[in-house]
């Protein structure tokens, strides 16, 4: 049963994927994908055209990674997030690494750095977010996950009041707009440049989380029964949110803020193959991967000129959200 | 297993709660710690299990003090039942209980086939095998309870400390619940359970603690529990009658 789930799982996503390579302007058929992908480690005969090579491995390949990694990487954290933190309702940036780092993307982009340059910055920033979040936490006395989730709600509000003030003092006929568009969030940016600086932390973390996905569960119980079950909490959330929050800054520092992900795909996730997180953690990951990686298919192919991703996920979100709320209401 | 406390003292901020207590619950007991609200009845079962460290004094588990012991040693000795277990997302009865594996498995283990053996027998030796693919929030109070209490043996720990494990149940889970830590303490474990039922008290177990307003506790075994001792206990005139079943001999509390 569990296996089925993840099973099926696996293969919406491999759907998703060949059909995201399809469509586009240059629209390459599953036939021609898989013979132009093993190309480059079997001696197979090219008989398609240079262009086909060039818009696979320059453009869609590093598009589609991107959106499955990111789309992964924000369904995880979210997940890690509400399970550490008992509640459903929280998302990935709940500990300000999203306005951390898009505070950094903003400055970055101030400075006119390049976009490389932009991710780098975005990532420190949102880290840096996160552990001045880790520290109040710490400070404060008794309920540590209330420290820690108010410290988010603070720090988030300084981080976006300083992007703010950074919006304020650019010039606006270039960069003005720059930062805008990178705070709607989108995956037109995303190279394999950009793709190298962010595969490491989400696969690394992803992993540890994946390892430690039955003790993480634990701590969904209550504070004291989850310590009177041996774990050291403080240990492992502390290695939760650790990982989470480097996956939330990867993801903010290439595509910006794409908001709902985090929130809407665990409910998902949750309501098709239940509670166990040594089903759900890989399973969020899939869907979240498929998920983004569909929306961005509509977002570069819907109209002429791209749209912002955030948007359209916000779009597809935020009813989702209350069709949820809806449906609780009438169940209880 | 024996686990007992030698001078413990704890206040919060200057108010004494705790003072100077030493107790020891030896194995194949049923104890109930019985008090007034507030009287330190958690604190108390928070310093058994570690949480809260006592200003003065130790406790120790087979003359073994509690904090040599790695929150793990310490698990696989003392499980807990804590008086509200909320419910954050309803996790199926079955992968509740083997939660209670977490002491036995090294750090990135999964639980697997023997600990799935192991939760089956106890569901099945507590009468909840049935209930083992339903979720944690479809089942009623009663079962809820022996869940959490299946976990704490799955757990593997010889003393059991229990917060109000009767409080909120109707009166026929509340006997289901008693009677079970009562086959608990013949089979050889170390039972503690609060509550503010000295009926509950009375029923189940075999020895009292009574704990007073000045953080100071008395252990009584049930037969010789003085009505004076308890009416000073809530401040009542309270009697205790032996009621005759049919079948054995019932104590009971009743107000004058």
């Amino acid at each position: 049963m569990k296996k089925r789930i993840i099973i099926a799982f696996i293969i919406i996503y491999i759907a998703v994927f060949f059909i995201s390579f399809s469509i586009g302007r240059f629209p390459i058929g599953p036939v021609e994908l898989i013979k132009i992908l093993l190309s480059r480690i079997l001696p197979i005969n090219a008989d398609w055209t240079p262009q086909a090579e060039s818009v696979v491995f320059n453009i869609r390949l590093p598009r589609i990674l991107a959106s499955s990694l990111i789309g992964a990487a924000l369904s995880l954290s979210g997940l890690i997030f509400q399970t550490i933190f008992r509640n459903p309702m929280v998302s990935p940036d709940v500990l300000g690494a999203s306005a951390g780092a898009g505070f950094g993307a903003s400055l970055a982009i101030l400075l006119g750095l390049s976009s490389l340059g932009i991710s780098a910055v975005s990532f420190i920033a949102g880290l840096a977010a996160v552990s001045i979040v880790w520290l109040i936490g710490k400070t404060v006395k008794g309920n540590q996950v209330l420290g820690l989730v108010l410290g988010g709600i603070m720090v988030s509000s300084i981080f976006q009041s300083a992007t703010s003030f950074v919006k304020l003092v650019a010039d606006t006929d270039n960069q003005l707009p720059a930062i805008t568009y990178f705070l709607m969030g989108s995956l037109a940016g995303a190279g394999t440049e950009e793709l190298k600086i962010i595969i490491l932390p989400i696969v690394l973390s992803s992993a540890v989380m994946i390892l430690l996905s039955w003790r993480i569960d634990i701590l969904s119980l209550s504070e004291e029964e989850a310590m009177s079950l041996g774990i050291n909490t403080s240990a492992i959330r502390g290695i939760a949110i650790v990982a989470a929050s480097l996956m939330t800054a990867s993801a903010v520092a290439v595509s910006g803020v794409i908001g709902w992900v985090g929130l809407v795909i665990p409910h998902i996730t949750r309501m098709i193959a239940g509670t166990e997180a040594r089903v759900t953690f890989p399973s969020s990951m899939l869907l979240g991967a498929a998920f983004l990686t569909a929306v961005d298919t509509i977002s570069r192919t819907i109209s002429t000129s791209e749209i912002p991703i955030g948007i359209l996920t916000s779009f597809i979100g935020a009813p989702f959200f209350l069709y949820l709320i809806i449906r609780e209401g009438r169940r209880a | 297993m024996t686990i007992s406390a030698e001078n413990i003292s704890f206040s919060y901020s200057k108010e004494k709660i705790l003072d100077d207590i030493s107790f020891t619950l030896p194995s194949s007991s049923l104890t109930a710690l019985l008090g007034r609200n507030g009287a330190g009845k958690s604190t108390l079962m928070r310093i058994m299990m570690g949480f809260l460290k006592p200003d003065s004094g130790r406790i120790l588990i087979d003359n073994q003090s509690l904090d040599e012991l790695k929150p793990k040693e310490r698990a696989l000795k003392i499980a807990y039942i804590p008086q509200f277990s909320p419910i954050a997302y309803p996790h199926t009865v079955r992968n509740l209980v083997l939660m209670g594996r977490a002491p036995s498995l090294p750090l990135f283990a999964k639980p697997g086939k023997k600990d799935e053996e192991i939760a089956d027998k106890v569901l099945s030796d507590l009468g909840i095998s049935h209930l083992s693919s339903r979720p944690i929030d479809e089942i009623s109070g009663g079962e809820r309870q022996l869940a959490i209490i299946a976990r704490a043996l799955v757990q593997d720990a010889g003393i059991l400390l229990l917060d109000e494990p009767a409080s909120s149940l109707d009166y026929g889970n509340q006997l289901k619940v008693l009677e079970t830590l009562s086959t608990l303490k013949d089979k050889g474990y170390t039972l503690l359970f609060t509550t503010h039922s000295p009926d509950q008290a009375l029923m189940a177990s075999t020895s009292l603690m009574l704990m007073d307003e000045n953080g100071k506790i008395e252990m009584t075994d049930k037969e010789h529990l003085e009505e004076e001792r308890l009416s000073r206990l809530y401040g009542r005139k309270l009697h205790i009658s032996r009621i005759f079943t049919g079948r054995n001999e019932r104590m009971t509390c009743v107000p004058e």
